[in-house]
């Protein structure tokens, strides 16, 4: 009786899971409907809500560098001068400027900008906010190539540079380099932590770590109004949830869909998919301080035997581009030259004379993101082929910062957003020897002409000659290979057909300036 | 009881079949249903799923196995050493079980192979740490019901030394319910070896647990069924036989309930 009783349960608590699948997949379709209805009323909602994969790491901008962070801060933040969509610099919070020297910068901000708190912004808190950003440790390397900053009078800046700096005016642009209002700040360092205030279209109302963020419509935004009175920022981790979020209604607008979704949200009548070249590179950095890592015959038999075509046309399904380079093509200083393309056979020969015909046992170290999962998993089962035994660690994503920039690991799977689209913003942090560890260069390279050329690339102003130095590096890149550029990514967003006015923006940081949503 | 006979069955298999089979990828066939040539269909890698299930048992079922039988020698030995002497030393060693027992088996587990890192080894030994309070409970009470029964009285009236007593008279009297205790607590092991993996701090990949599995497939549920619902069912259907056997077990074993 006791086993029958048993058996019934579990057939009743396993009907009514597939009756309960059933049955929401209906609900989805009949709210569907719905809103088509209503769409013929031409209201418009005063909420646009938006889903991410994850929380804000910090709300303070010269802390918060994270994607999923500037989404929310980057609406409450201005910078000194922005970018459009084709990340072309237009003005910011400096209406106009000049360019003095190779080395000085001259700023002229807006008048009568107000920070949410009332108070004005003046040349005062430029200085502050760019001196902040260089003294903090998580951004300074966006902002370093300042010397100083000079206040000329309440609405002036000259902004000087250590030596000649040619993406000076794009790094001005990074989010990070957000002004912030100086007497909040001094009064209380963590304020923007809890509170932000800044300048932008948003204004912060509050935020609940692991669920969601609302801000509410800046009236005397400097570029207008925003259309929208409040946004929401939800977090749901899972990218399958974020797609099933987006159906049933429940979010306007979801980022980073994952790939085997995107079909459904270009097909579905109510959604639409909106993608863009985005400014990630995907790659390997080899640790060049273990064996046999540090033999580049190694490194380049691994590069030839992965075969990333095969991984963006069944993984990824073609949403990607093999990547020869860790720039994409679309940022200043991209250089295309002849880099190494799969070939097995090419690798077990470059295998065999660099010592090693039968292979060797390898780590390969990767965060816990399911997509990045299965890359690294293909990548084992290719490397297998050629003889080499790769274990997958599959790591929490600080502990996996953590050990890697110690450099435990012999490979590790990463990605990179060339934020400020110019080839210096990745060059230096991942390559330059200068670089080891946190900041990027995780293969421990130390090579005295990549050092030459990407200091080259920086201090030269004439973008001609910067293209140049670029060229000659990635030939070096390609030959000393202490990277495996795999592909580049897209940045694909799902909203509802009733979202009106928004951007793609290349690296991820859409604006909700004119955002609308009909009822 | 099948899926126990395919385990023993399975870990005689060597290696070969593993490569070639079980882990080899093939990305172009990825999430094809099941087919004649396939009979539970391909995975996310293009990966028989049938032959990962089989592969897949000597993790979950030998583990658990394994785990609950190095918890069983230790938790019950302890308890019946607790149970024996009493007094002081019965309290300091059930006291710091009620310690381990105050933290769920699972979150302990966590807790274990976080320190220690993933890996076999280090599973089986936060699986058989994790159920070590359990037993030594279990015989505990069994042991202080049994030690002044009057044949244990006889024994030491013959001049039987302490450790005679307890594992030549004491013990095969108790064995009973730890058996039961076993049957049931296997299956709560794999459920715990399946749940670490299905957070990603189990079996590394590209070995073939279940419970990997039916976390590496939930990305694809709604594109392909097949990927989650068969592991799905594997982990259901073990857990569900191990159970059946267990409270058969009980009810053969025990006395009271025999009427």
């Amino acid at each position: 009786m006791k086993k029958l009783t048993k058996v019934l349960a579990l057939a009743l608590a396993f009907t009514l899971l597939l009756a309960g699948c059933g049955g929401s997949a209906t609900q989805s379709t009949s709210a569907n409907e719905g809103q088509t209805a209503e769409t013929q009323e031409s209201e418009l909602k005063d909420t646009v809500i938006f889903a991410q994969g994850a929380d804000v790491t910090s709300l303070d901008p010269h802390i918060g560098k994270e994607t999923p962070a500037v989404t929310v801060h980057g609406q409450i933040f201005d910078t000194l001068l922005a970018t459009d969509k084709d990340m072309n610099i237009i003005p910011g919070l400096a209406e106009s400027w000049e360019i003095l020297s190779d080395t000085s910068y001259k700023f002229n901000i807006r008048k009568g900008v107000k920070f949410h708190d009332g108070s004005e912004l003046t040349a005062e808190d430029v200085k502050f906010s760019l001196d902040r950003a260089m003294a903090s440790s998580y951004v300074s390397y966006i902002v370093n190539f300042i010397d100083n900053v000079e206040v000329v009078d309440n609405y002036t800046v000259i902004v000087n540079t250590k030596e000649p700096y040619a993406p000076t005016l794009m790094n001005l642009t990074h989010p990070s380099a957000a002004i912030v209002p100086k007497a909040i700040v001094e009064k209380d360092p963590e304020a923007l932590k809890t509170h932000p205030i800044g300048t932008g279209p948003y204004k912060f109302v509050e935020w609940k770590p692991g669920e969601y963020a609302k801000l509410e419509a800046n009236p005397d935004y400097f570029r207008g109004a925003p259309k929208t009175k409040y946004v929401i920022m939800k977090v749901i981790p899972e990218a399958a949830q974020r797609t099933i979020a987006l159906e049933t209604g429940e979010v306007d607008i979801a980022y980073d869909l994952s790939a085997n979704d995107l079909s459904k949200v270009a097909e579905n009548s109510d959604l639409k998919l909106l993608e863009g070249t985005s400014l990630s590179a995907w790659f390997l950095q080899f640790n060049t301080k273990h064996k046999p890592f540090d033999n580049k015959l190694v490194r380049q038999a691994i590069r030839y035997a992965i075969d990333s075509q095969t991984i963006v046309d069944t993984l990824l399904y073609g949403a990607g581009e093999v990547a020869g380079s860790i720039i994409p093509p679309v940022a200043f200083g991209y250089q295309e030259v002849d880099t190494i393309k799969y070939n097995k056979e090419k690798a077990k020969e470059l295998l065999a004379q660099a010592g090693y015909p039968n292979g060797f046992d390898a780590t390969l170290y990767v965060n816990d993101n399911q997509q990045r999962i299965e890359i690294c998993q293909v990548i084992q089962s290719q490397l297998k082929e050629v003889g080499i035994n790769v274990e997958v660690k599959v790591l929490e994503f600080a502990t996996f910062i953590d050990s890697t920039n110690k450099g435990e690991h012999d490979m590790g799977y990463y990605g990179w957003v060339t934020s400020t689209a110019d080839a210096d913003y990745t060059y230096y942090p991942i390559y330059h020897s200068s670089q080891h560890g946190a900041p990027g260069n995780r293969s421990f390279i130390a090579n005295a002409d990549i050092d030459k050329y990407i200091e080259e690339g920086r201090v030269t102003t004439d973008p001609a000659a910067r293209l140049q130095s670029y060229k000659a590096l990635e030939q070096i890149l390609t030959e000393e290979s202490p990277v495996a550029p795999l592909y580049y990514s897209e940045v694909n967003v799902g909203t509802s057909k009733k979202v009106q006015g928004f951007e793609v923006q290349p690296a991820g940081y859409h604006s909700y300036l004119n955002v609308t949503v009909s009822k | 009881m099948i899926s126990i006979t395919t385990t023993i069955i399975d870990v005689v298999t060597d290696n070969r079949v593993y490569d070639t089979y079980v882990i080899s990828q093939n990305l172009v066939m990825r999430l094809k249903g099941p087919s004649a040539e396939h009979i539970f269909g391909l995975d996310e890698f293009g990966r028989d799923i049938f032959l990962r299930m089989l592969w897949g048992t000597r993790y979950s079922l030998f583990l658990g196995a394994i785990g609950i039988l190095a918890s069983t020698i230790v938790g019950g030995t302890l308890g019946a050493i607790a149970g024996f002497y009493g007094n002081a030393i019965d309290n300091i060693v059930m006291r710091f079980m009620d310690i381990l027992l105050a933290i769920p088996s699972i979150l302990l587990a966590i807790a274990i192979v976080a320190a220690l890192g993933p890996g076999l080894v280090n599973i089986l030994i936060a699986i058989a740490i994790s159920y070590i309070p359990t037993f030594a409970r279990v015989v505990r009470a069994k042991v202080m019901s049994i030690k002044d029964q009057e044949f244990i009285e006889a024994a030491r009236a013959v001049g039987a030394s302490d450790a005679r007593i307890i594992f030549k008279y004491i013990i095969p009297n108790s064995l009973a319910p730890i058996i039961v205790q076993a049957t049931l607590g296997v299956a709560g092991a794999i459920l715990s070896i399946a749940g670490l993996s299905f957070l990603g701090l189990g079996i590394q990949p590209p070995m073939p647990e279940w419970g990997a599995m039916l976390s590496n497939a939930r990305t694809y549920i709604r594109d392909a069924w097949h990927i989650t619902v068969i592991p799905g069912l594997g982990i259901m259907l073990t857990i569900l036989s191990l159970n059946l056997v267990g409270d058969g077990l009980r009810d053969a074993l025990d006395p009271r309930l025999k009427n």
